[in-house]
């Protein structure tokens, strides 16, 4: 299946959500509200120097994650 | 939670005669994600001048104001941005109570049409708790001649028509589509009645949120004919390939912030600054100095006027351009959307000392004013780190305190000022950055970052909008000087008059009351260099506000308007050493360090008091003071030191001296991180 969290994801890469973690259930809610949910399609278009924050297109617009939220969300490639 | 109304029976007076035809309607809620709009749709209905800024959060509490539509008046209330009905962060809260408390009031939802599929899920859920939602599709330009924004137009009709709801695509900018929407609103017959569902839907405790909500996600993708392209996205340019880009990211941010910096206090900033002294001093100050002293000749009135009114209003008054370019150029970065970019590319950085990226727009705006800055910290989620920002606020040095490097700096530094002014600034960050380390190892550790932040797109930024944010903060500095540092003046200036059995120390002689107050508290700043009764009654008055500062000095100085440029002799003052407050260059150094580092002004003290509470408000001002203090001592020995023995041992010492820092600091770490011999790391002491 190849699953990975968003945070092991690769610039510029397209992929598919396979699940969102509810270990931290309040950001698992915001990101269902904001187009996350399983089977939805998102790319990777930038990650910062330290690789803790992600620039992610999803559903038509961009938003920058950081990578304790990326941790929770998990893909596979498309 | 301050809400600002405005009655709508206000409206009334002002058109009496149409009081008999209007018809009364319901409170209209203006609902919607943040950032699409909102305001700019309510300061357009309702005729206003509310702030709108080019990122979530610049809405923190609700506001009503009545408007007319048609031959019905009604009452809007522009809410705080939500992505959904169950609220994450404080604001979200506001208008998500707002909302469920007021179930009979019709809402009108805007929306994003660059991101109208995500917008469309609050628009879902308001459908669920109301009958009565409009919809306003917000276009942000004329569609005329942008073919991409006509086929979104098209598509988005297609996609609100299947949905069923009432909706008006336009531009709230533009005043024929408000007076078409006015017109489309008065043709709607509210029905004032909800569909009944309860809050208990959107509660944060249901536990099939993902289900619910990706379903809601799939009911949307159905309205739309297109499924969206991956490849190009609503917030993602070209210029982020520069803006964002790995290496140049950063340093670009410090070029751009350092050619602000110029622009403001050298070049632009310096020649209008000199037009308007050369305004105040020759054609007003004198005119009215002359006027009083040929209606009396009492001693102190003439003095009044010409030292404590026009000569310390007028010092801060030529500053004025200067804080006009500084608001200028923040609300440019702002409104353009380079703001956003500014916040991912420091969320790294600032993630390592306890704060999250959303703290760049406050602590970028605390270089404009700290009152307005500490207010934007509400919308973090994380109370810690809105304790934190509001803390690390003050040293961000406000535009206040401008005027002291200016005169202070400039009389002792000449061109090199430019880079004392930067170094100031930027011990500022640093001094914030160091303490933000600290209290979150220590006292305010901050929940993980659940940092999601949404891209807004470039835009050109709107000549309207930026001229609404300069005008507002603008009106504040002037407001202040014209009241609050008018009547502050005045005092100080009584103080500085009078003796304390109630002589004019001028004419009579006598010590004046501010001089013995001052007398008994100066000795403790003669560590820092600075220890004379003049500098420390300068610093006390600053406390009330940072612009009194100079406008004492320059009145101890006795200098007034009339003759050489105001800064220019109070410049000149502060380098005799027989002057009430006078300066050396290592004293100079010390004194604005202070100036920077100490307590913020009260209006700013108050904001804390409201937004952090009283705690953590006393704990702010004892730890400025006391890092003022100890930074200062610093400063000044060090400076004295490089005098005796010069830079190039100076510099050695410093480096020595912050090595051992170093090193005392790393073997106290490790000797608390040593575990006892006895227990090998298994008792309770070694566990924590």
């Amino acid at each position: 299946m190849n699953e990975k969290t968003l945070n092991h994801c690769l610039k510029f890469h397209e992929y598919i959500i396979t699940s969102i973690s509810l270990s931290n259930k309040n950001v698992a809610r915001r990101l269902s509200e904001l187009g996350f949910y399983p089977g939805a399609y998102l790319r990777v278009i930038g990650i910062s120097s330290l690789k803790k924050t992600f620039l992610i297109q999803i559903g038509g617009y961009t938003l920058s994650l950081h990578s304790s939220v990326g941790e929770l969300i998990f893909v596979r490639e498309k | 939670m301050n809400i600002r109304r405005i009655e709508p029976f206000k409206i009334f007076k002002a058109n009496s005669k149409r009081v008999k035809s209007l018809e009364i309607n319901p409170k209209l809620l203006l609902v919607g994600n943040p950032n699409t709009g909102k305001t700019t749709l309510f300061n357009a209905l309702t005729k206003s001048n509310e702030h709108v800024g080019n990122w979530h959060g610049v809405t923190v509490s609700e506001k009503e104001k009545a408007f007319v539509a048609g031959q019905k008046n009604f009452v809007l209330v522009d809410l705080p941005g939500l992505y959904s009905l169950t609220p994450l962060s404080f604001e979200e809260e506001v208008a998500s109570e707002y909302i469920f408390k007021n179930p009979s009031c019709p809402i009108i939802n805007i929306c994003d049409i660059n991101n109208l599929r995500r917008n469309l899920f609050l628009t879902m859920q308001l459908k669920k708790i109301s009958n009565d939602v409009v919809l306003f599709v917000n276009t942000f330009k004329n569609p005329k001649k942008d073919k991409e924004l006509q086929k979104k137009i098209f598509e988005s009709e297609i996609a609100l028509k299947k949905l069923g709801i009432k909706f008006f695509i336009g531009n709230p900018s533009n005043k024929n589509d408000i007076k078409k929407f006015k017109n489309y609103i008065s043709k709607i017959s509210f029905k004032e009645k909800n569909t009944g569902e309860s809050k208990n839907e959107f509660s944060k405790n249901r536990d099939d949120f993902l289900e619910v909500n990706a379903n809601t996600f799939k009911e949307i993708s159905k309205l739309f004919e297109t499924e969206v392209s991956s490849t190009k996205a609503y917030g993602t340019s070209k210029l982020d390939k520069i803006f964002l880009n790995k290496y140049l990211a950063i340093p670009i941010f410090f070029c751009i912030l350092f050619l602000v910096f110029y622009l403001t206090f050298f070049s632009v900033g310096s020649y209008l600054s000199g037009l308007l002294r050369d305004l105040i001093q020759n054609v007003i100050g004198s005119r009215i100095v002359g006027f009083v002293k040929g209606v009396t000749d009492v001693a102190w009135v003439i003095d009044l006027v010409e030292t404590g009114i026009v000569g310390g209003v007028g010092c801060v008054l030529a500053f004025l351009p200067q804080v006009i370019l500084l608001f200028f150029f923040l609300s440019l970065i702002e409104d353009s959307g380079y703001l956003a970019r500014v916040a991912f590319l420091f969320e790294d950085i600032f993630a390592k000392i306890g704060l999250s990226g959303k703290s760049v727009y406050t602590l970028l705006m605390g270089f404009g004013c700290s009152t307005t800055a500490s207010l934007t910290a509400r919308n973090m989620e994380d109370k810690n780190a809105k304790i934190k920002t509001a803390l690390l606020t003050p040293y961000m040095s406000c535009s206040a305190k401008l005027p002291i490097y200016a005169v202070i700096g400039g009389a002792f530094f000449g061109s090199s000022n430019i880079f004392i002014i930067f170094g100031l600034y930027m011990l500022g960050v640093l001094v914030a950055v160091l303490l933000s380390s600290v209290l979150e190892q220590k006292v305010l550790k901050s929940k993980s970052q659940s940092f999601i932040l949404e891209f807004p797109a470039y835009r050109i930024p709107s000549f309207k909008r930026v001229f609404n944010i300069l005008w507002e903060n603008v009106k504040l500095f002037l407001i202040r000087i014209g009241t609050i540092i008018f009547a502050l003046n005045i005092i100080v200036w009584v103080f500085q008059s009078f003796s304390f059995d109630f002589k004019f120390v001028k004419t009579q002689g006598g010590t004046s009351m501010l001089a013995s107050i001052g007398s008994w508290i100066a000795p403790i700043f003669i560590p820092l260099g600075f220890g004379n009764w003049g500098a420390v009654s300068a610093l006390v008055s600053g406390l009330v506000a940072k612009e009194i500062i100079v406008s004492s000095i320059a009145m101890f100085n006795g200098i007034n308007v009339m003759g050489d440029s105001l800064k220019s002799q109070t410049m000149r003052s502060i380098l005799d050493p027989m002057a009430v407050v006078s300066f050396t260059p290592a004293s100079a150094l010390s004194f604005m360090v202070f100036c920077l580092l100490y307590s913020p002004c009260l209006a700013t003290i108050s904001v804390f008091k409201k937004e952090i509470g009283t705690k953590w408000t006393l704990i702010s001002i004892l730890l400025q003071l006391a890092i003022a203090y100890l930074l200062s001592f610093f400063i000044y020995n060090l400076y004295k030191l490089i005098e005796l023995i010069g830079v190039g041992n100076g510099i050695a010492v410093l480096i020595a001296i912050v090595a051992i820092s170093l090193a005392v600091i790393g073997l106290v770490g490790r000797l608390k991180n040593k575990k006892c011999n006895n227990c090998l790391g298994n008792c309770k002491k070694c566990k924590k």
